[in-house]
């Protein structure tokens, strides 16, 4: 009987897994095939083509963009982390009425639309000539992902015993030195959370990118790949084959990450 | 050799010695640390909070998104939304990717949780499993599923047609398409909501359950009745953050409808964008757009404050 | 330790913003005096594919000759068009950018009159004024021409029966009769990607150019003054909406993309498409051996005839506030060129748009432009006669024709209220 329970547990395990699998096999088996090959999308070819690899890295300069994706989502990761564990301390260990009210205030962002400010967006940029620089995409980006990241770092900066700051401002430490000496090491696990959330939302980008990186040499992966499925031109094929390299870096860095990013969410930080 | 700053101090024109002092004081009061918020404060007021108030002004205008010309034209914008034949389909097509999703996302989400709290290998794996397409980008997300979905070469309909069905063309049924992209959403970040439902179960003490099993609970009194008051916090939070993200859906539907056929799958934000890029109308752009940011906020502040109650009530 | 990583994670931070500054900053220098060029430009272009990779390689040998200058080709693709809105709205704009039929109407407040240039009397004449502004100034550079007609697939054709060249409106609506009922309805008459939404405004403009401007008793001028009746729209799309109910369009109308056109066409299951010798390139990809024809718009009215259409296709223009305007007419200069004319048409069976020494070969279209030289040309509909935004309604508005959503009487009154709102907002 109990053997029994576990095999349909099991099997149930594999059918969700899968179910969630099917959108990598779609891409594996397009990005495996030729352009003029029209058979089933379930379907391996019985050849092996590797082209469409070759293809979407050389048309979309997906060197250059892989290039543009690490130092856009690293820096602007690193700042998302740097600014908004440091608002998240005083938000969360001091809650006076202002406090309350600046914190409501930052989350109630993570409603507005971007589309509706964009154009006065693009003009601020524009005007401080940040359009096409690593530096502009890298403010927007950060700008737009704090709401949620200094969500998570409040959250978890609470469950902190606050005895820890008092022993340390005791110790004749500082009120900002407590944090950074005694705090922000204690936050890795919800950093890896932040990471990951963040992170994946950076490197995906579509939206800004597409506006706030015009020149060619500053493209983004996404951007770069869109361009193979745009209104005269079709290589669904080089998609493919490009999509799937674009999420192998995410798929490593989710792998390292997933212990942290789950330790993170809980011990009862993530609270609205 | 260090330079004691507190010995240049003096040379400082103006200085007095009551000022070292002050100086001293602020930092070692207790709100100093308020200072570390100022940064992102800045961001936000310059790229988030100045531009809002601009959408704002320009909503008022006939502005046609490019030249130097336009006009003022007071509510006339917001008037037009609401005489517009399509705005009421819209809305609600824009309520069921963000209730639909919210919905679907949680109770799938939450099931996945319970299924996987354990330790093991193959859990391991279907949690990452279920996890990975959060990593695709949306925007090709949503391709994939318009390669799923195509009715001539699409991989859904080569199943119907193996099953010896016809095949159906299933993203130019209105209402049923908007469903299917909610399901698509709801598919592709359920992983989130599983992971927050997970970390929640993780921390809920054994000894509850212990005591709930020897009062006799079955696993679904037990579920119903200790894990869910449990878990209320992270129902709140997923619930809230899904329900802003699928009203603002915008990536899938575009790459796998644009809205289409006609304005039968047009969300809030793809509206939007068509007024503001195809129709040259930026002016009644702007004004869906501050519309579309107070709704979000009236129904996502009420969902908040809904299950708040019942947070505390548990 | 913790501190020092974090103060040098900051000075990156920092570096990286300083460099983003300097970097927009050093570009603008021009040596005015003038013997050799210097300085950068920017190039903004919507074409795509071959066409976008022509542009670059022909940009790369003009930096060859100029020895110090640089040029830098964006081509955004399918957002070239949103991308170049934002950027007008904040002026700030490329020093070249294509104009792909806006020139006058939506570019004109930004661009920088050519008359002067060595090749301005040499564009070809339908659509010079089309590219000028209202005092006459001439606005771009136009490298290539659409002569657009009907393209078809002359081995489908043959197969079904079907004899070219169809004269009249009713002949083509025989035609389409007679390949679904000799394919047994395997054959698509007409392919259109609706999926894409613009490709079903595409026939709506085109066959509008016989329906409204090119009879002796057209129009043109009622449409351009704003008295232009709508209700004529009613029965227009009524006839197009016809051709749907009868199932002369593909299946999946509302989610092919561009790409399936060109398939079905490369692969005998289309007759007629409606993106001008465009498709045929991309057909070829396809099915190298693709055996496609050309004929122009038939008539809808007894006392006309056959017409084509026309109008530049990619089209460059040079920003009037650019701070290298010499840079740009050199390289506009470049371009026009004749074997640059050359290279560049012939990889999309275009003609040229101006005249040059070189003679052009474009391809599987050069016997039927011989064949109906005669023919008129007329400028695209909505490029001349329709005000500057209405191009998503009329996409929009036919699929939701096509589903039942709306009534022909409904798209006709969403047209009036559009046009009419534009044309205000115009003035």
């Amino acid at each position: 009987m109990r053997q029994w329970k576990k095999r349909i547990y099991s099997f149930i395990l594999i059918l969700i897994s899968l179910v969630h699998l099917v959108p990598f096999y779609i891409l594996l088996t397009m990005a495996f095939k030729e352009k003029a090959d029209l058979s089933s999308k379930w379907l391996f070819p019985g050849y092996l083509y590797l082209d469409n690899f070759k293809n979407a890295w050389q048309s979309a300069n997906l060197g250059r963009a892989f290039i543009n994706n690490i130092i856009i989502t690293v820096l602007a990761t690193l700042c998302i982390i740097l600014l908004s564990s440091m608002a998240a301390y005083p938000l969360s260990r001091r809650k006076t009425k202002l406090n309350t009210f600046i914190y409501t205030a930052i989350i109630s962002c993570m409603i507005v639309p971007a589309l509706t400010i964009l154009v006065p967006l693009y003009k601020i940029m524009a005007d401080v000539g940040g359009i096409s620089t690593y530096w502009g995409i890298i403010a927007v980006h950060v700008t737009f992902m704090l709401p949620l990241s200094t969500f998570l770092y409040t959250g978890f900066i609470g469950t902190i015993p606050r005895e820890l700051d008092e022993a340390a401002l005791i110790d004749g430490k500082s009120r900002l030195g407590v944090f950074y000496t005694i705090i922000f090491p204690l936050l890795k696990p919800i950093t890896a959370t932040v990471i990951i959330l963040c992170g994946v939302n950076v490197w995906n980008d579509y939206q800004y990118s597409v506006f706030f990186l015009q020149s060619t040499d500053m493209k983004p992966i996404t951007v770069s790949l869109n361009s193979f499925f745009s209104m005269y031109q079709s290589q669904v094929n080089w998609l493919a084959a490009g999509c799937l390299m674009a999420s192998v870096p995410l798929i490593i860095a989710f792998l390292l990450l997933q212990k942290q990013f789950v330790k993170g969410l809980s011990s009862g930080a993530v609270k609205l | 050799m260090k330079i004691q700053p507190k010995a240049l101090l003096p040379c400082i024109p103006g200085f007095e010695r009551g000022m070292l002092m002050r100086l001293k004081k602020m930092l070692n009061s207790k709100g100093i640390v308020n200072i570390m918020y100022i940064p992102v404060i800045l961001l936000f007021v310059s790229f988030i909070i100045y531009p809002l108030i601009k959408g704002i002004g320009i909503s008022m205008t006939n502005w046609n998104g490019y030249s130097d010309a336009s006009t003022y034209i007071g509510l006339e914008n917001y008037r037009k939304m609401f005489a517009d034949r399509n705005f009421f389909l819209i809305i609600k097509n824009t309520l069921i990717y963000g209730i639909g999703s919210a919905v679907l996302e949680n109770v799938v989400g939450l099931l996945y949780a319970v299924l996987l709290d354990k330790k093991s290998k193959a859990v391991g794996f279907a949690r990452t499993a279920i996890y990975l397409p959060v990593i695709v980008a949306p925007l090709i997300m949503g391709y994939i599923w318009y390669f799923m979905f195509e009715p001539i070469g699409g991989a859904v309909n080569d199943i119907l047609i193996a099953m010896g069905l016809e095949s159906v063309d299933l993203l130019t049924k209105g209402t049923t398409t908007v469903w299917i992209i909610t399901f698509i959403n709801s598919y592709q970040y359920v992983g989130i909501a599983m992971m927050i439902y997970l970390a929640g179960l993780q921390t809920i003490p054994a000894d509850y359950q212990e005591a709930a099993k020897i009062d006799g609970a079955s696993s679904f009194q037990n579920f119903v009745y200790v894990k869910i008051p449990l878990l209320l916090p992270s129902i709140t939070v997923n619930v809230v953050t899904n329900l802003i993200g699928s009203l603002k859906l915008f990536d899938i539907i575009v790459a796998m409808t644009n809205g289409g056929p006609g304005y039968s799958t047009q969300s809030l934000s793809t509206m939007m964008y068509q007024l503001y890029f195809g129709k040259q109308d930026a002016g009644y752009a702007a004004a869906m757009g501050i519309f579309m940011f107070c709704s979000i906020a009236v129904i996502s502040v009420a969902v908040l404050l809904w299950f708040r109650k019942r947070e505390v009530d548990a | 330790m913790k501190r020092r990583i974090l103060s040098i994670i900051l000075a990156a931070c920092m570096c990286v913003g300083v460099a983003g500054c300097s970097g927009s900053g050093e570009t603008e220098q021009t040596d005015e005096k003038g013997s050799a060029l210097e300085g950068s430009i920017s190039i903004y272009t919507n074409c795509v594919g071959v066409q976008a990779e022509i542009i670059q390689e022909l940009t790369d040998e003009w930096m060859k000759e100029n020895p110090g200058v640089t040029a830098e080709v964006v081509a955004p693709g399918a957002d070239y068009e949103n991308v170049m809105k934002v950027k007008m709205s904040s002026k700030d704009m490329p020093d070249i950018f294509s104009t792909h039929g806006w020139a006058n109407v939506r570019y004109v407040d930004f661009l920088l009159p050519l008359n002067d240039m060595p090749w301005a009397n040499d564009i070809e004449s339908t659509f010079k004024e089309l590219i000028s502004d209202d005092e006459g100034n001439l606005l771009v550079l136009p490298i290539d021409q659409n002569k657009w007609g009907l393209v078809y697939n002359k081995d489908v054709l043959e197969e079904c029966g079907v004899e070219v060249p169809l004269r009249t409106i009713d002949d083509f609506m025989a035609a389409l009769e007679q390949i679904k009922t000799a394919s047994n309805g395997e054959i698509a008459p007409m392919h259109i990607a609706g999926g894409d939404s613009w490709p079903l405004g595409q026939i709506f403009d085109q066959l509008a150019t016989p329906a409204f401007t090119t009879a002796e008793n057209n129009d043109q001028e009622a449409l351009l003054n704003g008295t232009f009746d709508w209700n004529k729209w009613t029965d227009f799309s009524e006839m197009i909406k016809g051709m749907y109910d009868k199932g002369y369009f593909n299946e999946d109308i509302f989610t092919a993309k561009y790409a399936d056109s060109a398939e079905a066409f490369a692969t005998g299951k289309a007759a007629f498409c409606w993106y001008g010798n465009t498709i045929v390139e991309e057909a070829e990809a396809i099915n190298p051996d693709v055996n496609a024809g050309l004929q122009p718009l038939p008539a809808f009215y007894e006392d006309d005839d056959m017409s084509f259409l026309n109008g530049e296709q990619t089209a460059f223009g040079i920003w009037k506030d650019s701070e290298n305007i010499e840079l740009a007419k050199s390289w506009l200069n470049f371009m026009a060129k004749g074997e640059n004319v050359k290279k560049f048409c012939e990889s999309e069976s275009m003609l040229p748009g101006i005249e040059t020494d070189v003679p052009v070969d474009v391809g599987f279209a050069t016997e039927y432009y011989e064949e109906f030289a005669d023919i008129r040309s007329f400028p695209i509909f909505d490029r001349a006669f329709l005000p500057n935004g209405m191009w998503d309604l009329m996409c929009k508005d036919a699929a939701d024709l096509f589903t039942g959503t709306i009534s022909a009487e409904q798209y006709s009154l969403d047209m009036q209220n559009e046009y009419e709102r534009l044309l205000e907002a115009g003035e």
